[in-house]
This record gives structure tokens, sequence and C-alpha cells, in this order.
């Protein structure tokens, strides 16, 4: 038997009119798609941690962990709302409070200032309240608020221009100032002055806002929402004086206070240059305010050097939990390759492109890998005099982290020493016991590869891996990526032995194994084995390949051996196989090929792959047996149509689709972009080649005494050598013309000019047309 | 040195001579439209009347699924009154890509709109307005019904010109020419830019004489944009992560926080705080200069080969350290490449 060396493709169908189609030539870049998140690849949870406050910090590929995109401060309106309802004396209901602040407009309030309803919206309970001062003055506030809006509120996406009106802000904060100077209740006078200070903010009077807000607060430590959002207009106007120092201090202060505008501080600390960094810290009052600032170099720039900083002024920091958690996860992604595998090169990769060319490694002492090491170094040498140090913040989450790096780094006599110290079982906190049985799981599986695994170190690995299930898709130990991480290893330490059944069992990455016979053989004898490990049986469960689909495979590989008895006794071994349905009738034929028009035919008696295997046989059985010859002829004809549909030329292409996805094979979906040939005469794989199909074509032709139809039997022949050279190359002096001259146009021209079929072809196919050097092809008419 | 004799000296220099009607420009990419002092002098020593004003961006903004402009132009001083402006918009190939055709028709409404008012605040009448949009293949019918409808909606009868990248230049039957008055040749950003290149991604000699010479049968008439800003790309992980803008290799030179891997890289050794960009171990620096002499070098090689002979010369781009960076002669010297 032929060895069979196609590989089939799951092709996307498409609307595609092929025949005659001359592709033209695409650069399409790799359209890519968002890279996986870090936390898909992770082993080690920052949650061990308990950090909650600052956990949107974790390191995470998106703005914030957890929360993508989103500024993770709390809820300022909210607050703002119930300080107003303070104010109120709880007379006005919080859903009228929050329509007053943050959805009415300047008429809506000049309306309920002069109690004229003007619409449906205005809350009844606004219009019947108390005229007393207090409520009356809160709409006066309100009513200049909104004034302020225009300048100080505006929406960031907006096609209107981004004009500032400097007379108009001028005046609005001189009004502001005279209001916040008469006022004499201070929960007003607190937000005229607010107002104040940002008009001069955005009036771009910077000095003034900080004089403003100097002269408001008088230095005084004052607190509460209104005072922290004064003091971040001050830092504000003081960055945009460019001292960088005193802004960055604030910020700082900030960030650390105050939970309303805390990650807002955080996006707004800049630090310029080295000197002014240095400058900042001078500023600090207490070593608390040092330690924050360091917490944000640590954030920014290195974990390490901000812990060491951090550690120097006070061991006992909790500020260090953040830095500790970062500088593990920051080691982790260059020591961790645990990327879900496509198997295709979908996601853009940066370890395949870091320091992998010859340029790089030239600079072998400067190379990204030394520095890499020469800080983990560091940052372990840190750790190891951090747990030795009395008083330390949590010290298990530091010994934690340790053996995690031991681990990372190779090190696994004191990864293991760290382990025992521990004592894993004595340790209360479930996330902290759970991250460290992850990291013994992961030592296990390295010490047990350096030798042949026996089957009693299979159990334990299984007892890992069962226990590494993640309990529900919110917990936050890193479950799912170490059970890949393991499996992935193990099938690398299977691959090394060269033991690829069981490799690609543990973990299959794409569908290259299965374009290889023998590999495909081992693995079908390995399914039907009766009895297995319980390791293999676990991962047999996880598996994504069953016996049917390999079957099912069989069968088609034999399909497109031409072997259809043989694919009818593959298809029998198991009665769920072959059943996918076939997208159209594969008998039919066209001049011109049309697949959404023969999709969207009804079909009688649709077929499905075991049928058309069934019929093939049948027709090619009668063709051969039957000793009429215009008998013979159209029964080959029909066998023709079906060998020449199952092709990618054909309506039914997916008789290849199998379960199997060769990534080799993707280039299919672009294949309308780009110029063939895409291979040579010897290695085109049957599912591109029409050359059996043409081969029966021309027998049917030769049984035929009927004109008509032979024209039709030579216009399909014409057809597959159309196809033939398309996957194969243009024969040799003909590469520029627009099309090639092929046998079967030669003999059609010759021999069935006076055919009916001929002028029909005339008519539907312009190419064809052209080459008989017609004036009015349908070809030119579009063009 | 009188003007005269020091633009005498730069033909003898440089060897630049033609004979045409050019005219001197800068673009001004900046949001703040705020012009130093200074430079407002070198200008007019240069002969500059006339800016490609940056009004804004047009953006898809993912989580609107809709196209915003962007970096909208404000102004905190005005510009003089004998400065003519261009106003240039950019636009994002990705807003092109997902809009439909009622999207497309809005878009030229707002951008109309908001380019006149733009206008109405720098006082300005504009006589030309440029669209810069680095269309592909798939973007370019709604592209071309974009700069069509724009020309009606804008109402204003005005020149309308598109910049037209090199390979745009080369591939004109696939991608299209578009439908405008001029063509403004983009002599730069020619490369791949990433960290792993070796060559210069603003201009490199060989790759553009890969496309140049093209651009004497394009169909549309030219002004060119010439380069004169420099950037360093900053990788982490081999993975390009920030463009430092105006950073060359005089700003790492003797730095003892970085080391020297080549002419024109330096890796991180300490971590270190420049222009408020943190560098940390390990980091790689590719540093993309274009020195006054690649830049008149670039001039030299795209001075004989447009196809039109009155001509817009613009550099790119108008900002303080750049004209720092570079001398008045060094200007002149590009511009009289093309006389």
């Amino acid at each position: 038997m032929k060895k069979l060396t196609f590989k089939i493709s799951l092709v996307v169908l498409s609307s595609l009119c092929l025949f005659f189609l001359w592709s033209s030539k695409k650069t399409e870049g790799c359209s890519g798609g968002d890279p996986e998140d870090f936390t898909e690849q992770s082993l080690f949870a920052p949650e061990i941690s308990g950090e909650t406050i600052l956990s949107p910090l974790f390191i995470t590929y998106h703005s914030y962990y957890s929360n993508n995109y989103y500024t993770p401060n709390e809820n300022y309106n909210e607050k703002n709302a119930l300080e107003w309802e303070n104010y109120f004396k709880k007379t006005v209901s919080n859903s009228s409070i929050n329509w007053l602040l943050y959805t009415s407009n300047i008429q809506q309030i000049t309306s309920i200032i002069s109690s004229s309803k003007i619409d449906k919206t205005v809350p009844e309970e606004l219009l019947t309240h108390k005229r007393d001062k207090q409520y009356n003055d809160a709409l006066v506030y309100l009513k200049n608020a909104k004034l302020a809006e225009v300048y100080a509120n505006t929406y960031y996406y907006s096609w209107q221009e981004k004009k500032a009106d400097q007379h108009y802000i001028d005046s609005m904060a001189t009004v502001f100032q005279m209001n916040c100077k008469k006022e004499k209740n201070t929960f007003l006078k607190e937000r005229y002055a607010f107002q104040w200070i940002r008009s001069l903010y955005f009036g771009a009077k910077y000095q003034e806002a900080i004089n403003a807000f100097t002269s408001f607060f008088n230095e005084k430590n004052s607190t509460g929402t209104i005072y922290e959002r004064c003091l971040s207009y001050k830092a504000g106007s003081l960055y945009k004086q460019q001292k960088y120092s005193e802004s960055n201090y604030i910020f700082s202060k900030l960030f650390h206070e105050s939970g309303y505008c805390r990650f807002d501080a955080y996006t707004s600390f800049h630090p310029q240059e080295e000197q002014d960094w240095k400058q900042t810290l001078l500023l600090t009052k207490n070593n608390s305010e040092k330690e924050v600032l360091w917490q944000l170099y640590g954030i920014y720039a290195s974990p390490l050097v901000g812990m060491t900083n951090i550690f120097a002024l006070n061991p006992a920091s909790e500020k260090n939990m953040l830095l500790l958690m970062r500088a593990v996860n920051i080691v982790e992604i260059n020591a961790v390759d645990n990327k879900e595998d496509y198997g295709y090169d979908y996601i853009y990769s940066p370890s395949e492109e870091r320091d992998t060319s010859a340029y790089a490694k030239s600079y072998s002492s400067y190379s990204w890998y030394s520095i890499q090491k020469e800080q983990t170094d560091s940052l372990i040498h840190f750790l190891e005099t951090a747990v030795k140090t009395p008083g330390v913040y949590k010290p298990l989450v530091w010994k934690t982290s340790l053996a995690y790096l031991y681990y990372l780094t190779g090190n696994t006599v004191q990864a293991h020493e760290t382990l025992k110290q521990l004592n894993i079982e004595s340790i209360s906190d479930p996330l902290i016991k759970g991250q460290n049985k992850i990291t013994e799981g992961l030592l296990y599986l390295d010490d047990i590869m350096k030798g042949d695994i026996t089957p009693a170190q299979e159990e334990v690995l299984l007892s890992y891996l069962v226990s590494f299930k993640k309990p529900d898709d919110n917990y936050p130990l890193r479950y799912d990526n170490v059970h890949r991480y393991i499996v992935s290893k193990l099938a690398n330490y299977y691959e090394q032995k060269q033991d690829y059944v069981h490799a690609e069992i543990a973990y299959s990455v794409n569908d290259e194994f299965y374009s290889d016979e023998d590999k495909t053989a081992s693995m079908i004898s390995y399914l039907e084995q009766h009895t297995h490990r319980p390791l293999e049986n676990y991962l047999i469960t996880l598996y994504k390949y069953s016996l049917r689909d390999f079957y099912e495979l069989e069968a088609t590989l034999k399909i497109y051996n031409y072997d259809f008895d043989g694919a009818i006794a593959s298809f029998s071994k198991d009665a769920s196989s072959g059943q996918r349905m076939l997208d159209a009738n594969p008998f039919n034929m066209r001049i011109s090929d049309c697949h959404d028009c023969d999709h969207a035919m009804p079909q009688k008696n649709p077929l499905n792959k075991l049928q058309f295997a069934q019929k093939m046989s049948a027709i090619k059985h009668s063709a051969d047996s039957s000793k009429i010859p215009n008998e013979k002829a159209s029964n080959y004809f029909l066998y023709a149509n079906g060998l020449y549909n199952m092709t990618y030329y054909g309506n039914c292409r997916s008789v290849s689709s199998t379960s199997f996805y060769f990534d080799t094979d993707a280039q299919f979906s672009n294949r309308e972009y780009e110029e063939g040939p895409y291979s040579d005469e010897d290695s085109i794989r049957s599912y591109l080649d029409c050359r059996e199909a043409r081969k029966y074509y021309e027998m049917a032709a030769s049984f035929s005494n009927n004109k008509e139809f032979k024209a039709k039997c030579y216009w399909m022949a014409a057809k597959c050598e159309h196809a033939f050279y398309i996957e194969t190359g243009i024969p040799k002096g003909k590469e520029n013309a627009d099309f090639a001259e092929y046998d079967n146009y030669k003999l059609l021209k010759k021999d069935f000019k006076n055919t009916r079929y001929y002028n029909e072809i005339l008519n539907e196919c312009g190419y064809f047309c052209t080459y008989n050097g017609g004036k009015n092809c349908i070809r030119n008419k579009e063009e | 040195m009188s003007r005269t004799l020091l633009i005498l000296l730069a033909f003898l220099i440089t060897g630049c001579s033609n004979n045409r009607n050019t005219n001197h420009c800068f673009y001004y990419w900046k949001s703040d439209l705020n012009i130093a002092p200074s430079d407002s002098v070198l200008l007019n020593d240069l002969d500059v009347h006339t800016l490609y004003v940056r009004y804004f961006d047009v953006r898809w903004i993912e989580n609107q699924q809709s196209a915003f402009p962007v970096a909208k132009l404000s102004t905190t001083s005005k510009l003089a009154s004998n400065i003519e402006v261009i106003p240039v918009v950019y636009i994002e190939n990705k807003v092109i890509k997902n809009l439909d055709s009622k999207g497309i028709d809005s878009l030229s409404i707002k951008m109309s709109t908001l380019l006149h008012s733009i206008n109405t605040t720098l006082s300005k009448k504009p006589r030309q307005v440029q669209i810069d949009c680095d269309w592909t293949e798939s973007s370019r019918t709604k592209y071309f019904d974009l700069l069509s409808h724009l020309k009606s909606d804008y109402k204003d009868n005005v020149v309308w010109s598109a910049t037209i990248r090199l390979h745009q230049v080369k591939y004109k039957r696939t991608t299209g020419v578009p439908p405008v008055d001029r063509g403004m040749l983009m002599f730069y950003n020619m490369g791949v830019l990433s960290p792993l290149s070796t060559t210069n991604s603003i201009y490199d000699n060989q790759n553009a004489a890969n496309y140049i010479e093209y651009a004497k049968s394009y169909p549309l008439p030219f002004d060119i944009a010439l380069p004169v800003f420099s950037w360093s790309i900053l990788s982490r992980n081999g993975k390009g992560i920030t463009l430092l803008n105006e950073i060359t290799a005089a700003n790492f030179k003797g730095n003892p926080s970085f080391a020297e891997k080549g002419d024109d890289r330096f890796i991180c050794r300490k971590e270190y705080l420049l222009h408020g960009t943190f560098i940390l171990p390990g980091d790689e620096i590719k540093v993309e200069d274009i020195s006054p002499e690649l830049s008149l070098k670039a001039a030299k090689q795209v001075a004989d080969k447009l196809n039109s002979d009155t001509f817009n010369i613009v550099l790119y781009h108008l900002d303080h350290s750049i004209t720092q960076r570079y001398e008045k002669a060094d200007f002149q010297n590009i511009f009289s490449c093309f006389k």
C-alpha cells in the first residue's frame, strides 16, 4: 500500500468561486490577539501575602490586577453623597442627592431655586423642601459648581474642541473665591475652596492655585475628602511648574493615605530624573513617609531596591509585602515558560526573540540572561537575610517566597531545606500552605525526572496532580497553571526518552504527531490496550482524542488514498464514526464552481462521510464491471465528480474534516492571498491533487460516444489541469501568460467547437472565452 | 556671515543644486501649541512661514466602540499672523477598518466641524488640509471614501493633501492612489521598529533606495517630508516597551548605569531614571539617531526623485530639543538641497 503522507486540515469553507480565480499576492501580518495575561502562566499567587488594599498592583499585564483597566479607588461619589446627606440633616433622600450632584443640569437647579418644575425628572421632594438658608445656599453652590463643569469635568472622549476660555475660568475662580470667603458654613466653605483651587488649576494659574490651597488650609494637617482632592490639585499644579520633587512627595502621601484617590495618585506619581527623586526623599518628615516613597519606587522600578531600602528603615514594615510578591512574579516572568500552547505561533513570544540572536550572545558578559541572573541572585540573598531577621513582617510569606525562588533557580537542596523548615503540614493559613505544596510538587517532579520514573513515583505525582485541581474559578492559588506546567514538563521528559505516545498523552500541543503514521499507529494500539497504570488512566481522561477520532482519521486517510473499501472498514470499527455530514452533493459539477450555491441547494438524501465512501465504492464497482460503454462513461463521470469535489477545489472539501487540526496546514486559510506554486509534483497531497479526478474524467470521455457529454468531461479535466498547475506551478514558458494553454483547452477548441456545451462554457467562463479570442467575454466586461 | 553667503556656501558643500519653486515648512506635532521665542526667530531666519500643525488624532476607542479625536490641539499662545497653518489630522487605520460606510460619513462631518472650530480659535483660514493615515489594502476603499466626503463636508475650497508612505508609492497598484490634490511623501519611518532590527527604522539609505525610484511616476504631485528627529527604543525581555523621544547616545555614553554594546546599543546595569522613564537592569536601548548629516543624506537621496517642481519641504518636526541639537545651517543645508 502506498505510504500515506497526506495531512488533513479543518478548512473553513469560504464562499469561493475558485476556478480560474488567480490569486493576488498579499502580505498579511499576523493579526495576533490579546496576549495572555501573566496570571495565566504564573505558578505563584501573590494573594498569599494577605495584601488587600494594594492588591490591584500585583503583577498583571493589564493596568490593574483583577480590575483590568478600571481604577480601583474607593467610590468617592458615594462618600460625597453621604456627606451631603449629613449636611441636609437627612431631610433629602440619598437618591435625590445623587440626582442633584451627578445628574442634574444648570437649568434644572435653577428651576428648583425658583420652585418651578421644568421637567419630570426633577424629584418632587426637592421642589417642596423647606426653603431655609441651608437649603438655598446649597442650591446656589451646586448651580455654581455646575457652571464650572464645562472646563473641569469634561468628558474625555468628545468631538468638541478642547477650548480653554480663559476669561470664563478666571471669572469663575473669582466667584468661588468670593463665596468661599463669605460662606460661614464649613461644609460649603470647604467646597467653595475646592472649586476655587480647581478653577485656578484649569485656568493654568498654578502658583495661585498653590497659594489658594495654602491660604485656605493654612498648612494645618487637615483631613477629609475635600482636603485630599484640593491637595491633589496642589500636587498637579506643582507638577505643571516642573517642581517634581514636591509634587511627587504629595502624590506619595495621597497614595498612602487616601482611599479615594490612591490609584490616581499612583498614576500621577512621576519622578523625572535621578536628581528630583533624591530631592523627594529629602522632603519626607519621617521614616514611614520614606517607606511609602520606596514602595512606589519598588512598584515603578526595582522591587529589590525598594524592599532593601524599606527593610533598612523598618524590617517589620508591611509595605514590603506587595514588593516581595511583585519581585517573585517578575522572576517568574522570565523563568517559567508556561504559556498555554496552541500549537501555532498565535501569540507574540518575547522568549523566542530575546537573546537568542547571535548578536545578543556575542555580548554574553552583558547579556540579558547574565544581568537577570545577577538580579535574581541579589534578590535571593536579600530574602535569606530577611528571613533571619527577628520581627520581620509575616515571616512565613518571606520563607514561602524564598523556597519558590530556590526552586525557580534550580537550587533544589536549599528549596527542600526551606520547605522542611517551613513544616508545611503545620501551616494554618490555607493559601500559604497550598503555595508551599505547589513548590513541593514541582520539586518532586524535578527530582523524579532525574532518573527513570517508577510506578510508585508515578502514584505520588498523580496525588499531586489530583490535589492541584482548582476548587473554583475564584480560588487564588494558580492550580490550573501549575497543572499545565507539570504535565508539559512530564511530556518533555517522555519526549527526551523518545516515548512519544506518553509525551503526547501527557500534553498534546499540536497535531504534528498525527501526521506521522507510525506514531499514530502506536497511539491507537496504546489506547486499545486494556490496562493502564493509574497515572496513565488519569492522563488518558484528560487527553483530547478518543479511539473513535483515530478510526475516523484512518478512514479519511484511506479516502484520500482512493481506498474507499478500506475506509468503510475503518469506519466500521466504531459505529459512531463517519457521521459528519457533507456540505453538498459531491456528485454534482458546474462549469464554474460555486460552493455557496452548492451548499445552499437542498439535498434530498444528504450524505455523511461513511455513506460517501460507500457510494464511491459502489459507483466505481458498477463502472468497472459494466459492459455498456455509455453506462461505464456515466459512472466514471460520477466517480470523477466525487474525486474532484473531495479536493480543496470541490464543494465537499469537508470530507477531509476530522477532529485533528494540523498546524502546518493553517496556511490554507490564507491560501487565496498567496501565490502558488505550493508544492511540487511528487509531494503534492491528494487533498490538493486533482489528477485522479482528471484520469476518470478522461476515461469517462473515452467510453462515451456523445459529443456533448465528452465536451463536459474534457472541460472538467481542464479544470483539474488548471488546479494542478495552481498547486505545482505554471509550465515553463507560460509563466507570464494570463492563463496557461492546457491540453484539454486545445482539445475542446479543436474538436468540440460546435457543441452546445462549448458555447455554454464560453458564456460562463471569461478566461476560456478570452483564450478563444472572444472580445465580449464576461471577464472583460467586468473589468 | 550673511544668509546669502551661507546658502551659497551650503550649495558648494552639499553639492545640492536644482532649480525649483520650494517652500520651507515644519511639522508641529505637539498638542500644546506653544512655540519658544527662539524657535520663532529660527523659523523666520529659515524663511519658514508655513507650519503643518497636527490638530488632533482620530483613534478607535475600544471601550466606546467608536472613533474619537484624542490629543486635540490646545492653544496657550497665538501663532504669529504671518505663519500659514496647514491642519493635519492623523487617523489610525483601525478607525477606518472598524467603521462602516455610515460611520465614515459621520466621521467626515465630525472631523470637518472640529477642524473649523480649531481654525477659528487660531484665527486662521487654511488654504490646505492634510490627512495622515497609513491605510492598507483592506481599508483603502473606505479611507478614500472618507477623503472624498471630507472635500464636500469641509466646505471651504482648499487643497487636499494626504501623506504617502514609501510602500504606498511602490505598491500603488494594490494600495491605490488617494483622491486628493497632493501627496506628502514621508521620507522617514521606513523600517521595522524593533529592538532587534539592525537598521535605523527612521531612515535607512538602503531601505529607501528600494522604493524611491517609484516616486517619479506617482500620479499625485509630491511635497516632501524629511526627518530631523531621533529616538531610542527601550526594550525589556527583548520586547520594545517605549520610545524615548530625542534621547540619543549622548545620554548613555559615559553613564555608569549603562554599558555600551555597540555604537547604537546600550544595556542598563543599574536602575536609572531618565526623563520620567525608569530604566531597569537588563533593559536594552537601541538608539535611532538622525544626525544633521544623516538628515542631509536623506535630502540628497530624494532631492532629484520628486515628480514636481513646486513643492513644500517639510521637516518633522519643530521641537525645542531638536532646534537645540541642529544648527541653523543644518536646516538650511537640507532646504537648499531642493533648490
